[in-house]
């Protein structure tokens, strides 16, 4: 397609600040995967159902193939590959690891985003808020006992973390 | 056996890292510079042929590289179309939205032929063929299960072939039974097997070699395909796969049938070489939908028991639909759940007739144990209405009758082994935990005891399910090099489709070398670097590939004990490796480090790594010599499936769903990852309680579910799953006495959810999805209407 169809947009992904020309109807997690390189976020159903490509706008949990691109301009994003710092996992990755969170992994980095924006909000979910807040996430893996004992394990490290 | 340090433990997954910080590659993962994206043309015809095919316009627009159709490319694409969705032309372009563009370009005329959309429709006479001279219905030929007893131990000692698909004499059987159980029509919905990861590939050629990224089950066998569909030797053929997400049977590519839906592999690889640039071809969910789907078949089950309960005689009917044309395996492994094998203690007559069915749907693929699940369906529901009618607890009367240790297993092929004998069981045992855990005794009531709105069911199911296929062409090799630094690397080919077995695999060169697990690295992602390893396929990744690994490990210990001994002036024997290096067994603090071992390493001198090799040709040790080995023994998947709810009786609602899956592993080679793939007994649970079912508008065979919206899949949300893993350690077929786990867990769900819903409310589902409407029919609360089967 032509240049002239595309609009410049302005993203900070993972706190580096990105100028990105995007074609008016590309999905956000096709901008991320194809043009900032980032392909940790995975798709795999395209329209919302699965919440593998899950990432978070400006704080809050969204899956990335059901919004334009063109509508986050100026907004701060957050992909899986933000999440550890200088080679050290964060809390949650580390529980996922820990507790055998992802099998497959391929629904891992949306689960884990997922998870983030939860203990966000609370730092003591129980289990039916845990799986409130997950229940737009399939693993067709099914590995949910897992993955419910390994965001009890985050919430557990964050909080140490805080004190 | 000294005390296990890797083996048994719950360690971290060996690429686990890389899982959870999005570095993990999967195949869409490799964007490559200058990429050119595919975008395919199905048929909107479940049966026609293609008069005309126009593409000027298409290959005219701006940024289109290629348009592929049976004119240009006849050994990938076809004239005739067999199903909505079959493939009709590919376009290659700069990006998705030109491709996108060229392919309304093009122009199709077609003429639409007669189809048939049900099994039933399919049969009927004068039913339009699917494929144009051949039966729609057909036998499956699969000539076994023939055994004499012994006649001092009452068992079944050999089989030999027959063309009766059954042995003893089934007419005399019935005579001799005093109950007769006789189930017709039990009917398992077509369902969608499930995986995360949508398929697709990239083929990139490098001027010398097609290198193509993939996923994977087992990239050996499917580079080996590949390379003769393309026709290219296979040497030119690199097939990448470092990561899958997720497969359970369905991503097992075979490009030389056109009726499998691998087309990706060849779009894309015979666009690669014809325009020399990478080519990416990806299934979008829709397309993954309509390419390959799982399950739908009907059986009858005719059962005869003796008074006390033993079960004698056992006739099986199966109709497998397998849409036009796909995998056909299915059919057989339905043989599994009867008295070939999960029944085999009591059963003296037996007769299986088994036959696969084309019909206009899109073909059938591989799904977590496809066949087994509805043949344990039928079996299992047939034996719980036996239980009911002979008044026998339906826990006690599988414990009376399942398969032990020492059974045979008639469910393979004696072309192939003379006799094949169950390796170790448990089942009975499983059947305990879980009604321990259920407190089966005093909480189990007969349905006519229940009153109110609400009811709780319990049901119960058992299952028996491959572990490995023994038998020519399921050879796996592994190759192990130690390092003069102390680590280790395993190098092989077993795919790691979320199942675990790089980690496991890893567990056991580490316990062999003695050395610790993170000292032992992978190398795994391609067919260049790898020797060959059979298709992950029957769960035989544990036993088959793990085999492979232990005699390679093995050999590579022993060679650097060798050297060692040399250096150290003792025999190898008083020799064990360690982290530290190789040590005297009864004088530890006499030894020397590995670099010591491998003598001055340099340009010039010393060693730099010691390899170990191995070729399992399956099952080892039995191996096959004269392409027919007098006796194997066969592990198995084997164990108990309890299913507990709730039935709101008048809305029909399922509620409160618990899961408790028993299995027998032997040893858990890491009970983390074991109880990760009970849970996978989920699957059942999507097909039983959310009503999912792969529904084809017969007016136009549109398929009406090709999503995750109208296709459910369970959430964290649905049901709760509670695994029981039961070790009985000392299965002699495995080095570390471990049997298989995965496909089982899929197997027992839906009978034991009928099951449990008869236990509830006194009606018998014997048509699966299970909706409220279902049960409120079943209640005499509303009339049967509607959809017609
Ligand atoms: S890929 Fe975005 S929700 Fe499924
Ligand atoms: S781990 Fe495979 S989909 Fe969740």
């Amino acid at each position: 397609m032509t240049e002239q169809r595309k609009k410049l947009i302005t993203l900070t992904v993972n706190e580096e600040v990105l100028s990105i020309p995007v074609e008016s109807h590309w999905t956000l997690s096709r901008v991320l995967r194809n043009d900032c390189h980032h392909t940790g976020t995975k798709e795999a159903c395209g329209e919302g159902a699965c919440g593998a490509c899950t990432v978070l706008i400006n704080g809050v949990a969204v899956p990335a193939c059901m919004v334009l691109a063109v509508e986050q301009d100026g907004k701060t994003i957050e992909t899986i590959e933000g999440l550890s710092q200088n080679g050290e996992l964060h809390p949650i990755q580390e529980a996922w690891l820990e507790e055998y969170g992802a099998q497959c992994g391929f629904c891992s980095p949306g689960m884990i985003m997922t998870t983030k924006y939860l203990l966000s909000r609370n730092m003591t979910p129980s289990d039916d808020e845990i799986k409130e807040a997950l229940g737009g996430n399939i693993c067709i893996c099914n590995n949910y006992e897992h993955i419910i004992n390994a965001v009890r394990s985050a919430a557990r490290k964050m909080a140490k973390e805080q004190i | 056996m000294t005390e296990l340090t890797s083996i048994g433990k719950s360690v971290r997954q060996k690429d686990g890292r890389a899982r959870v910080t999005g570095e993990a590659r999967y195949y869409a993962d490799f964007i490559l510079p200058g990429m050119l994206r595919t975008r395919i043309l199905r048929s909107p015809y479940p049966a026609a042929d293609i008069l005309s095919i126009d593409t000027t316009e298409a290959q005219a627009v701006p940024g289109v590289h290629l348009v592929m159709t049976h004119e240009n490319y006849p050994t990938a694409f076809r004239k005739s179309l067999y199903y909505v969705g079959d493939l009709v032309a590919a376009v290659i372009a700069d990006d998705e939205t030109i491709a996108e563009e060229a392919m309304g370009l093009i122009r199709v005329e077609y003429e639409k032929k007669k189809f048939v959309a049900s099994l039933e429709d399919a049969m009927k006479e004068g039913a339009p063929q699917v494929f144009e001279g051949v039966d729609n219905c057909q036998d499956w030929a699969f000539h076994a299960y023939l055994s004499d007893r012994d006649p001092e131990t009452g068992l079944f000692k050999t089989k030999t072939p027959s063309d009766y698909n059954g042995f003893g004499d089934i007419d005399e059987g019935f005579e001799e039974a005093d109950y007769i159980i006789d189930q017709k029509a039990l009917k398992y919905a077509y369902c969608k097997g499930p995986a995360m990861e949508p398929r697709g590939c990239t083929a990139d050629f490098d001027g010398t070699k097609l290198h193509v990224y993939t996923h994977s089950q087992g990239m050996h066998d499917e580079k080996l395909c590949l390379a003769q569909a393309l026709g290219i030797p296979s040497s030119m053929v690199n097939y990448v796969a470092p990561f899958t997400g997720s497969s359970f049977g369905g991503k097992n590519a075979f490009p030389l049938d056109r009726n499998i839906a691998s087309h990706y592999l060849m779009i894309a690889g015979l666009a690669c070489l014809h325009l020399k640039k990478p080519v990416h071809c990806p299934y979008s969910r829709e397309e993954e939908m309509v390419s390959g789907w799982s399950r739908g078949s009907r059986t009858d089950v005719k059962i005869g028991f003796k008074k006390d309960g033993t079960l004698t005689t056992m006739d099986m009917s199966h109709w497998q639909e397998t849409g036009s044309g796909g995998d056909k395996y299915p059919a057989k492994n339905a043989m599994l759940a009867t008295g070939a094998v999960l029944y085999s203690r009591n059963c003296k007559h037996l007769r299986g007739k088994i036959r696969y069915v084309n019909t206009n749907r899109q073909p059938a693929a591989g799904w977590q144990g496809y066949g087994a699940p509805e043949g344990t369906f039928a079996v299992e529901t047939t034996m719980d209405i036996a239980a009911y009618e002979l008044g026998i607890d339906p826990v006690e009367l599988r414990k009376m009758n399942c398969m032990r240790a020492g059974d045979i297993d008639s469910g393979w092929d004696p072309l192939v082994y003379k006799s094949a004998f169950i390796s170790s069981s448990g089942i009975r045992d499983c059947l305990d935990a879980g009604a321990e855990k259920l407190d089966w005794k005093n909480t189990w009531q007969h349905p006519k005891e229940k009153t109110g709105r609400i009811r709780h069911g319990m049901g119960v199911a058992i299952f028996a399910m491959g572990a490995g296929r023994p038998g020519p062409g399921n050879s796996s090799e592994a190759m192990v090099k130690i390092y003069p630094d102390g680590s280790a690397a395993l190098v092989c080919a077993v795919a790691d489709i979320g199942q675990g077995q790089h980690t496991v695999q890893c567990q056991i060169v580490a316990e062999v070398l003695g050395l610790p697990y993170k000292k032992i690295g992978l190398v795994c992602h391609d067919t260049d670097s790898t020797p060959f390893a059979t298709l992950v396929a029957n769960s035989c990744g544990t036993w088959i590939q793990g085999w492979a690994t232990f005699e390679a490990a093995m050999d590579a210990k022993k060679q650097v004990l060798a050297m060692a001994a040399g250096v150290m002036g003792v025999a190898p024997a008083e020799l064990e490796l360690n982290e530290k290096g190789v040590r005297m067994i009864n004088d530890p603090d006499r030894g020397v480090t590995f670099a010591e071992a491998f003598g001055a390493r340099g340009h010039y001198g010393g060693i730099h790594e010691v390899t170990g090799y191995y070729v399992n040709n399956s099952p080892h040790p039995n191996g096959l010599k004269d392409g027919r080995s007098d006796q194997v023994f066969i592990p198995k998947e084997k164990g108990a499936q309890f299913i507990s709810l709730d039935i709101d009786t008048e809305t029909g609602m399922i509620e409160n769903v618990l899961v408790t899956m028993a299995q027998n592993v032997g040893k858990a080679l890491n009970p983390k990852i074991v109880a990760g793939q009970l849970s996978t007994s989920r699957h059942g649970v999507d097909n039983a309680m959310l009503g999912n079912d792969c529904i084809m508008d017969k007016r136009n065979g549109w398929l009406m579910t090709p999503n995750w919206v109208d296709y459910r899949h369970t959430t964290i949300m649905e049901c709760d799953v509670d695994p029981i893993v039961i070790e009985k350690p000392g299965d002699p077929t495995h080095p570390f006495g471990a049997t298989a786990c995965g496909e089982g867990a899929a197997c027992p769900t839906l009978a034991a959810f009928s099951n449990a819903i008869y236990n509830a409310i006194g009606v018998r589902l014997t048509q699966t999805p299970y909706t409220p409407e279902s049960i409120l029919i079943g209640l005499g609360k509303i009339e049967a209407r509607g959809r017609k089967k």
